[in-house]
């Protein structure tokens, strides 16, 4: 081919620019510290990236809502061991009472003062809040889910919060799962209670003894009723450690993943870098020799 | 004799004069525009006695080196980078519109709308988790209305390149007709100067740039007429024959998709280069872009809205179309979240709902207006059941949702981004390789132009000796008598 110096300055200087554009494009690339700043950069890894990220926001929500869920049932559990540990004391006054085979009436009005103590104890128990909301309220927006009479105005549906993997979990049981009463099919725990105040104000006798005997039968229920009820939360609180560890890896793994996307390969950019600019340097060079070296120079 | 020997030098110095020129005028042309190599065609003069001695050199004419099949090939690859030089603009400037992946971008705005809307499943009646929604809601359709209005305003300034601002003559249009114009005139002088036997070197060279900038502009062909008039074609349509020139006139308009270039006689041009690309960015590109992102809109309004229907909120009011806002139920029903701007109660999906996307105003003024509960919840009653919220927050990983729906956007952007990039790195390779092989047959070749310069140096050097001699013989003939 016949070499004009239009051919050749048109060829030297394309190949300038494309050398200048491959080195700017890796100079952002490298300063900026991301391979992907833009879509066109690598499309299939920018819509990734995109995943990727909304990903990651849904594993933080998740494990935000997981200790949202922790605190619920921290405080769920907590509750309803003081129920379990407060119906046993009852328990146990009751068989005292009725082992003791009702030595004075004194006593038994002391047991049952004793015992009013502990129903308003419950009351205040059956009330618990997570902060404004009573956790043993169902998903009914209560205040006071129990009267001081012990009168239940929640409802029998748990509270539940969504964890991720799945469906949500329940971090509450409705009052009535706990306290009895309500749908639950179990005699209120202050209704048994009441019953046993009362039982043992009418002082010792065979009448008080069989109805007290029927009190700890529905004082056991109440028991069990409270046991299941605290197992119920324990099980919650396993699936929500699960789903956090769960959410934790996620989002590490992710973390990674992202990073790996869309951060700059620094060590083969710069050796891509470094082999552009040998190049750039050496077509200048040429650009430098060739382009005075003409017949006229060597016309005097 | 000495006559005729001096009338051959003499004609000899007048060729390598002539050469001489030639080459000064090529070398200060060397980087002219449009240019054309030059060569002086030399006869030489048959004898006119029987002795069979020569009558010197004749310069026959000077004519452009060149190649039309060269021509041509360059025409087309000036027409093809133009497009795509066009086409890779009109998409970096489209791909603005979607800053991602960034922190600051739709996706990361749709993120913190579910994460707003999982935080409100777990505490439904706080005011701060509902002021919080409502908020982001606000935000992502905000950040819909002004991504829709960016790609409109690149439309309305794609369509002002097109057809100039404000008046019909500027523009690619108007470039496009003084060109076609100029063509014309000079398809004129140049039959007019042939005829006159008058040198039109030059004034080919003017039209050649003429046709190569039309050409990039509207991507053209060409043939060359007997009477060395130039006939233009661009997509099947003649815009110059000899010496009349057809006018072009935008037509449409961006807002509706519709920009189009036609002759002033009405024939619709499909024209390629720049103005063809600008069109299939106006009407297509853009077009589509503007309807998948009114698709996410469309996805996240009537997703949130149905639930929101079918719901009931914290303090008991039951959404339209729940089983708690069934008969005997009376009272008034929840609000929609997302409307159209102008029409403040319901949305209504379209091409254009980005632009109009917006949330309730009744709900910005109200937050606890939002559903979180089960529609089977008992109207009128407080209630914390977080069924409705936590729907909504699952909208987010919603198979074909709109953060899908976005995801496939931006990767639509970036991979026709990508290839309108990748498409003009090799229009430009094309194009510096038929304007190398051009250059090549028409370029003024520095060195060549040297060495014939001492060539015609040289005989005229000798064609001088030549006169000095005879002069000299002539002069001792003289002396001898």
């Amino acid at each position: 081919m016949r070499v004009t110096d239009t051919t050749l300055a048109n060829q030297l200087s394309g190949d300038l620019e494309s050398q200048q554009a491959t080195i700017t494009s890796l100079d952002e690339e490298l300063s900026s510290g991301q391979a992907l700043t833009k879509p066109s950069d690598n499309p299939v890894a920018a819509a990734d990236t995109l995943g990727y990220s909304r990903q990651i926001a849904q594993a933080a929500s998740d494990q935000s809502n997981a200790s949202t869920a922790q605190a619920w049932l921290g405080i769920g559990n907590q509750t309803a061991n003081q129920v379990i540990n407060t119906l046993q004391s009852v328990n146990t006054t009751v068989l005292q009472a009725l082992n003791s085979g009702g030595d004075n009436a004194q006593s038994y009005n002391e047991m049952a003062q004793q015992l009013q103590g502990q129903i308003s104890q419950l009351v205040g128990l059956a009330n618990t809040q997570y902060g404004t909301t009573s956790i043993f309220a169902g998903t009914a927006g209560v205040s006071q889910p129990y009267s001081t009479a012990g009168d239940y105005s929640g409802n029998s549906q748990s509270f539940t919060i969504s964890v991720g993997g799945g469906a949500p979990v329940a971090v509450s049981v409705p009052g009535d799962q706990l306290f009895g009463g309500g749908t639950s099919g179990v005699q209120s725990v202050f209704t048994t209670l009441q019953n046993i105040v009362t039982h043992l104000q009418a002082g010792p006798g065979s009448a008080s003894y069989s109805s007290l005997k029927t009190d700890l039968d529905n004082l056991g229920a109440n028991m069990t009723q409270a046991e299941t009820a605290a197992t119920t939360l324990g099980e919650s609180t396993q699936a929500v450690s699960a789903a956090t560890t769960a959410a934790e890896t996620t989002s590490t793994q992710l973390q990674t993943i992202l990073a790996t996307t869309q951060s700059t390969d620094v060590p083969t950019v710069t050796a891509a870098l470094q082999s552009d600019l040998t190049t750039y340097q050496a077509a200048l060079y040429a650009v430098s020799q060739t382009v005075p070296e003409t017949l006229a120079q060597f016309l005097k | 004799m000495s006559d005729l020997t001096l009338n051959i030098a003499a004609s000899g110095i007048e060729a390598d004069q002539a050469e001489l020129d030639t080459a000064a005028n090529n070398l200060s042309n060397v980087s002219t525009p449009g240019y054309a190599e030059e060569v002086v065609n030399l006869s030489n003069m048959t004898p006119s006695t029987t002795s069979g001695v020569g009558e010197g050199v004749a310069v026959q004419s000077v004519t452009e080196d060149g190649s039309s099949l060269y021509d041509q090939l360059n025409l087309v690859s000036q027409g093809q980078l133009g497009s795509a030089n066009e086409a890779a603009s009109i998409q970096n400037l489209t791909q603005n519109a979607f800053p991602e992946p960034s922190t600051t971008g739709l996706q990361s705005q749709l993120s913190q709308l579910w994460t707003g809307l999982s935080t409100l499943a777990t505490q439904p009646s706080s005011t701060a988790a509902q002021q919080s929604v409502v908020q982001d809601a606000s935000e992502v359709s905000q950040r819909l209305n002004s991504t829709y209005s960016q790609l409109s305003d690149v439309a309305q300034q794609l369509s002002n390149d097109f057809q100039g601002q404000g008046t019909t003559s500027g523009g690619y249009v108007g470039q496009a007709n003084q060109l076609i114009n100029q063509i014309a005139t000079l398809n004129g002088n140049i039959v007019a100067g042939q005829n006159g036997g008058r040198d039109v070197n030059s004034l080919v060279d003017q039209r050649r740039q003429a046709v190569d900038q039309l050409g990039t502009l509207l991507g053209v062909r060409t043939t060359t007429e007997p009477d060395g008039t130039l006939t233009v074609m661009s997509g099947g349509i003649q815009l110059v024959s000899s010496t009349n020139a057809v006018d072009l006139q935008a037509t449409g308009s961006a807002s509706s998709g519709d920009l189009g270039l036609e002759t002033t006689n009405g024939n619709v041009l499909p024209a390629g280069g720049q103005i063809g690309a600008l069109l299939t960015g106006v009407n297509t590109t853009i077009p589509t872009y503007q309807s998948q992102l009114s698709s996410v809109a469309d996805s996240l309004a009537q997703s949130l809205n149905t639930l929101q229907s079918n719901g009931v909120s914290p303090t008991g009011i039951p959404g339209a179309t729940s089983s708690a806002g069934a008969p005997p139920y009376a009272g008034a029903f929840l609000p929609s979240i997302f409307v159209n701007n102008a029409s403040p109660t319901t949305y209504t999906p379209g091409s254009g709902s980005a632009q109009s996307i917006a949330v309730n105003p009744t709900l910005l003024a109200n937050p606890s207006l939002l559903a979180t509960a089960s529609g089977s919840a008992t109207p009128g009653s407080a209630t914390i059941d977080p069924t409705t919220a936590q729907a909504m927050a699952a909208v987010g990983q919603a198979f074909g949702g709109p953060d899908d729906l976005y995801q496939a956007l931006v990767g639509l952007v970036g991979s026709q981004t990508s290839e309108a990039n990748n498409n003009q790195t090799s229009a430009q390779a094309l194009s510096d390789s038929t304007a190398a092989q051009l250059s090549s047959v028409d370029g003024v070749d520095t060195n060549q132009e040297t060495v014939n310069m001492l060539s015609a140096q040289q005989a005229y050097q000798a064609t001088a000796a030549v006169i000095n001699s005879t002069t000299t013989a002539l002069e001792a003939l003289l002396a001898a008598v």
